[in-house]
């Protein structure tokens, strides 16, 4: 029995020695230093939890947050000076680089939503109704899925983008110039909407999605990184998902982190998420979202282009098939 | 551990091995039953959103009624399952509620979808109307193609969750199995060994005890109930070799014993002529003492009336020297002291008839001094007669003499 005993703690003996060697190589892997470009909303929680978990730290990466106003001027800055390796940024930022160039590609969604993008109109200005933003000055951020969303939602009430006055501004002034009235309704995501219906109070008219558009925003590289790089991006997708699903294990404790790194309130976050499904995938949806948008921008002569491009030549399944791969459905991946 | 124990060890194990396995079992048959029907629902609502799809492109073509009835039959079957179905896992219900809400969008949309086809605008807004349609066909297309492929991972993930619940009661109850029926098919191996061994050495020991050897002692090896009984043997024959001995030690005990008897004799022989030797020396000396005593009975009877006679005659002398006392005391009294009284009487008498003047002071002095001379030999004379035989003696006895002659003695020495 002694010498059964003794067999036994050799083999956990040995077990345990296996195991702290393979912490030791785990811990041995050299850090990757990684710039990510990205907004500072609550859509990129995965991206905060990630951060403030050490879920980084914890797959060998350094990653440094850059922050953009918006996904067209994070997607911009990776393309037009190298100074970011990933970017974060919708559907329409996608498209319209599109026509011109496919050196990038999309490796995994961040979050999707039915609901964040929204109309808010102020009822002294004589809006009741949809059909009374017609002539209205809008206030939008173009080249983004809102003036996307903008294009969608006139149509539905048969008007057309030249039925409205659009008002180029960056998405953190537009809740500031509705409540200056220097606009008569804006078009933009969460948080702004909820900061302006917030001073306006009944003065605002909330014209809701319905679930006429499905924003989503991907995590977009370029080509080369992507060759030089795999195993990081595999790294960066993999904190990504941890980040996921701390967030859908511990929503609460999740809803503090991102109130306090944005430095918002806590109203504002639980205002935000009620919209959004964070999910990493890469399926067949996208696909047809992204020439669904193309058609729309070649239609209102967004771009002199007039073939939708295949973007399947878009989308690299490698990275997120290696890391989950059940989230990647595109038919012939 | 105790044999007991073991052998109770090796019986119960299996026993609640069995059971624990078959727990396991029946467990992981009901999990695997539950994935399985939610993997079928998970499917059967797959193809719905295929049909319903279908149906959507159906009644774009040819705007009929059947695809729009059918549209709303499937959705309303879809959401029956959707109702019938709940996943514990938090990642899978969150697919499952996207799969919910995207077919809700997609209801919405053909909602849309139909009521510009049975409500068409003003005239001159047809463009606008296919444009809009194009704008809410391509809104459909992307829901019922996200659901589907939400739908195809969810399924997949279910079909996992299937293999990995099958592979995880494979492991566990081989698992189990190992790690308990090899360990308890070694403990059992090893205990037979153990037993056997003991119990040669046990029946080894118990020769060789039996051939004569009781001092021969088993080794206890063990601490059960083999132990015990190699003790219990041990002791046993301890407590033969105490009360009954080899016969070799029996065979020199015996001799031992007859030479120590026959000493024995020897002496017993020897002091039985010492002792009759002795025997005789004493009726002799006591034959001898015996007249001794008659003669020291004999002197002691004369010594004791040589004593009497020595009493009596003592007697006498102190009674003939009391009296011969007594008589020189009355002879002194009678005679001195009568005397020396008509002595001084007379010296007195001739004091008092002589004249006072100078021719007789030389004889009157010498008559003055006489006077107390005389009395001071009276006196003696009494002390004399007192010393020789008080006169109280006679008259009122020994005590009463002796009180007086300690009152006498005080007085004169009173400083002792």
């Amino acid at each position: 029995m002694k010498s059964d005993q003794d067999l036994m703690l050799a083999a956990l003996g040995i077990m345990l020695l296996l195991l702290i060697a393979g912490c030791v190589q785990e811990a041995r892997q050299p850090v990757v230093k990684m710039v990510l470009g990205t907004q500072p909303t609550a859509h990129n929680s995965p991206v905060w939890i990630a951060e403030s978990k050490g879920y980084f730290q914890e797959e060998g990466l350094k990653v440094e947050i850059r922050e953009f106003t918006s996904g067209q001027a994070a997607l911009q800055n990776m393309l037009n000076t190298k100074g970011i390796d990933l970017a974060t940024a919708a559907q329409t930022p996608v498209i319209y680089n599109s026509f011109r160039r496919n050196d990038y590609a999309i490796i995994g969604s961040l979050v999707y939503s039915d609901k964040d993008l929204n109309i808010l109109a102020r009822q002294d200005k004589g809006i009741k109704a949809a059909e009374d933003l017609k002539g209205k000055t809008i206030g939008i951020t173009t080249g983004t899925s809102s003036h996307f969303f903008l294009c969608l939602f006139l149509t539905n009430h048969q008007m057309e983008l030249s039925d409205v006055k659009m008002v180029d501004l960056e998405p953190a002034r537009l809740s500031e110039v509705l409540i200056q009235g220097k606009v008569d309704a804006i078009v933009t995501w969460e948080p702004y909407i909820y900061q302006a219906r917030k001073i306006l109070g009944d003065k605002a008219l909330l014209f809701p999605n319905q679930g006429l558009f499905r924003e989503e925003v991907y995590f977009i590289a370029r080509k080369d990184y992507l060759k030089d790089q795999a195993e990081a991006s595999k790294r960066f997708l993999r904190a990504i998902e941890k980040g996921e699903a701390f967030i859908l294990k511990n929503r609460k404790e999740a809803k503090e982190i991102v109130s306090k790194r944005l430095k918002i309130e806590i109203g504002v976050v639980n205002a935000t998420w009620d919209d959004l499904i964070f999910r990493l995938y890469l399926d067949q949806s996208i696909l047809v979202s992204l020439e669904d948008h193309a058609r729309w921008a070649i239609i209102n002569r967004l771009t002199d282009k007039e073939k939708v491009p295949n973007y399947l030549d878009y989308i690299h399944t490698e990275t997120l098939q290696a890391v989950k791969p059940g989230a990647v459905s595109i038919a012939g991946r | 551990m105790r044999i007991s124990s073991k052998l109770l060890f090796a019986v119960f194990v299996p026993l609640l091995l069995t059971v624990a396995i078959g727990m396991m079992v029946i467990f992981s048959n009901r999990t695997l039953e539950t994935a399985q029907d939610n993997g079928d629902k998970v499917r059967l609502i797959r193809n719905s959103i295929t049909e319903l799809n279908q149906l959507v492109f159906s009644y774009i073509i040819y705007r009929g009624e059947r695809p729009k009835q059918q549209f709303m039959a499937e959705y309303e079957k879809m959401t029956a399952l959707f109702a019938s179905l709940r996943f514990q896992n938090p990642d899978r219900q969150q697919l499952l509620d996207e799969i919910r809400h995207g077919s809700q969008f997609m209801k919405d949309a053909f909602g849309r979808l139909v009521a510009n086809t049975e409500n068409p605008g003003p005239a001159g807004t047809d463009k606008m109307i296919k444009y809009a349609e194009g704008r809410l066909v391509g809104q459909l297309l992307i829901r019922s193609r996200s659901a589907d492929s939400i739908a195809s991972t969810l399924r997949g993930l279910v079909d996992a969750d299937i293999r990995k619940t099958r592979k995880r009661t494979i492991t566990l109850v081989f698992l189990v199995v190992g790690l308990v029926i090899i360990p308890v098919t070694m403990v059992l191996i090893q205990m037979r060994k153990r037993i056997t061994t003991a119990l040669i050495k046990l029946r080894n020991g118990s020769e060789i005890i039996s051939s004569g050897r009781l001092d021969y002692v088993i080794p206890v090896e063990a601490n059960d109930e083999i132990g015990d009984l190699t003790q219990a043997f041990n002791r046993m024959t301890a407590h033969l070799k105490e009360v009954t001995a080899s016969r070799t030690d029996l065979e020199r005990e015996m001799d031992k014993r007859q030479q120590a008897e026959e000493k024995t004799q020897e002496l017993l022989a020897a002091l039985e002529v010492r002792v009759q030797e002795r025997t005789a020396e004493l009726a002799q000396r006591n034959e001898e003492l015996t007249i001794e005593i008659a003669e020291r009975l004999k002197i002691e009877r004369a010594l004791t009336e040589s004593k009497e006679q020595l009493r009596i005659l003592a007697s006498k002398i102190l009674s003939a020297q009391e009296n011969e006392r007594k008589r020189f005391a009355m002879e002194v009294h009678d005679v001195l002291g009568s005397s020396l009284s008509a002595i001084k009487f007379k010296a007195e008498e001739a004091l008092f008839h002589l004249p006072q003047d100078e021719g007789t002071s030389k004889i009157s002095k010498p008559l003055e001094t006489l006077v107390p001379l005389i009395q001071d030999t009276i006196g003696e004379v009494r002390r004399i007669q007192a010393d020789l035989r008080p006169p109280l003696l006679d008259d009122l006895g020994i005590v009463a003499t002796l009180s007086w002659f300690c009152r006498r003695f005080k007085k004169i020495y009173s400083g002792i």
